[in-house]
């Protein structure tokens, strides 16, 4: 069924009936949602539910094998772009660069927010600069820009994937299992400024959790994910232990 | 006498070729190294090599043929790829295809042992002016593609999927990366030998990637450690009469082991920020 979008809501993307498979393993069946602005979602499912594929369908890493995505940004150049990237910010699971030894610092990692923007050719310039400063100093990560990404703790690097997405200021930010190796204070200061993006800078996040009572606690919206959506509603609804029934039930169905 | 080989003309021509090499080696290198794609440059050697045995199967300057194979072993690795094969086994493909070509056309060539055995071990000294003029032209374009992408290149070594993300073409610039490696195989095939032409490649950057710097000045150091190793090697080679291609491979060795000893006693360690909590500076 195509979704139906309430009078007076801005969806700003749509998921109608997709599908998707890894050779013959169906990973999505039929799912279709919207996400409306401004919202604070939190993907959940047990492990191989698809919430990653979702994402990167979301985020146009993967096209879907059936069924449409569709995004509706109210800036002009995202206008017949599909997916429209500068609105979405995207920090991925695990990049390459968390690796040990690559040569790479927080800043060069910060400044690749902006390459998108910028156009192929042409050399980042003094408004890009200063949105990198921008960003890493809102970040947090002045005393440390200078410093190999990879010698960082995970908190900080948590950060400089945070600010490398928000550098070309998008109205979408994307997180897949943000909170993963990472400490406890730095994931009460994860949440605490995603909260703080979503209320005040009113940036529409989704993210995929698996720590469920940070989930209940920390979004608004859950979209429970075992192929197809089996829930999707406010997380005030479920407790977590509510929750851990589902993904109980979702693990014993498989 | 320091650079004695020098007061000869195939020595200049071998110091000048050398340093195109060099640099074009070791700049490309770091990106492959660090896209975990150092056999792309061993598998498109081989491929090479079957466009030379082409060139002298149908008298074309081999040079010339191997230029074409590389560019069809670079579509070739990116269209197996697109078939959802592993990219090691890609280049594992294309690289036995190559070498199999090759060798087909060199049993039914006549009189070829003596041009082949230069291809397979290099000779660096015995380049002629259309190698130099070859290396130069293809130099300038691996360099200056470089440098005309240069964020883009970094954009896809740091993290390919943000880079597609972004909006960067990710699977062209790819493909593109790929034939600039073929072309700087060829470029270097002609000194160390399809044999030795990853190591000009990969060992330079592999060495620097150890001293944890920036990525520029990684790529810079590698570039410089290239250079220095041509000359070096260049002159253990007249100094002993040693085979130059391999001189010239065991100085990056030297090199990388140096620079594994120097990160290990002297670790770099990371400052510890001070404060390092989110700003919040509204300007929304």
């Amino acid at each position: 069924m195509p979704v139906t979008h309430p009078e007076g809501e801005q969806v700003c993307l749509t998921l109608n009936n997709v599908w998707f498979a890894y050779g013959a393993s169906t990973v999505l069946e039929d799912v279709s949602l919207s996400i409306r602005q401004e919202e604070l979602v939190g993907i959940a499912g047990p492990n191989g539910s698809g919430k990653s594929t979702l994402m990167k369908i979301m985020v146009g890493l993967l096209k879907p094998d059936k069924g449409t995505i569709s995004f509706t940004c109210h800036i002009d150049e995202c206008e017949g772009i599909t997916p429209c990237r500068p609105c979405i910010g995207y920090v991925p699971q695990n990049p390459l660069i968390r690796q040990e030894q690559f040569p790479v610092t927080a800043r060069e990692v910060v400044e690749m927010g902006t390459f998108g923007q910028i156009g192929l050719f042409r050399r980042m310039n003094a408004d890009s600069r200063r949105a990198v400063d921008n960003a890493i100093t809102e970040a947090g990560l002045d005393n440390v820009q200078h410093e190999l990404f990879s010698d960082l703790s995970g908190g900080q690097q948590q950060r400089t994937l945070i600010a490398r997405a928000l550098v070309g200021r998008p109205h979408i930010i994307a997180l897949d299992e943000p909170t993963n190796g990472v400490d406890a204070q730095s994931k009460q200061e994860f949440y605490k400024l995603i909260t703080h993006l979503n209320k005040v800078h009113r940036i529409t996040v989704l993210m995929i959790l698996h720590d469920l009572p940070d989930l209940a606690a920390h979004v608004e919206r859950v979209i429970f994910l075992q192929r197809k959506v089996i829930y999707d509603g406010p997380s005030s609804n479920l407790n977590a232990e509510g929750l851990w029934n589902l993904m109980i039930e979702a693990g014993r169905s498989t | 006498m320091v650079l004695e080989f020098l007061s000869y003309q195939f020595g200049v021509r071998a110091l000048t070729g050398g340093l195109i090499v060099a640099v074009t080696c070791s700049s490309l290198g770091v990106f492959l190294v660090l896209r975990r794609l150092s056999l792309v440059a061993d598998g498109l050697s081989h491929v090479a090599f079957g466009g030379i045995a082409f060139g002298l199967f149908t008298g074309i300057y081999p040079l010339y043929t191997a230029v074409v194979g590389v560019i069809l072993g670079a579509l070739g690795i990116h269209a197996l790829g697109k078939l959802r094969v592993a990219s090691d086994a890609a280049i594992a493909i294309m690289f036995a295809a190559g070498l199999a070509i090759g060798i087909i056309l060199i049993s039914i060539t006549q009189n070829v042992a003596v041009d082949v055995l230069s291809f397979l071990f290099g000779t660096i000294l015995g380049i002629n002016q259309t190698d130099i003029y070859l290396a130069a032209g293809l130099g300038v374009i691996v360099v200056g593609i470089l440098l005309l992408f240069w964020k883009e290149w970094v954009g896809i070594t740091i993290d390919a999927e943000f880079a597609r993300v972004s909006g960067l073409p990710v699977p062209a610039l790819e493909l593109v990366f790929t034939i600039l490696t073929g072309l700087t195989v060829v470029v270097a095939m002609r000194l160390v030998g399809v044999l030795l032409v990853s190591s000009l490649i990969v060992i330079p950057a592999s060495a620097m990637i150890q001293l944890k710097m920036p990525f520029r000045r990684t790529v810079l150091s590698a570039c410089g450690v290239a250079v220095f190793s041509v000359v070096a090697g260049l002159q253990l080679s007249f100094m002993y009469n040693l085979a130059p291609g391999g001189s010239i491979v065991l100085v990056t060795i030297c090199f990388f082991s140096l620079a594994a000893v120097v990160a290990r006693v002297f670790p770099k360690i990371p400052k510890k920020p001070a404060s390092g909590s989110w700003q919040h500076q509204c300007d929304r």
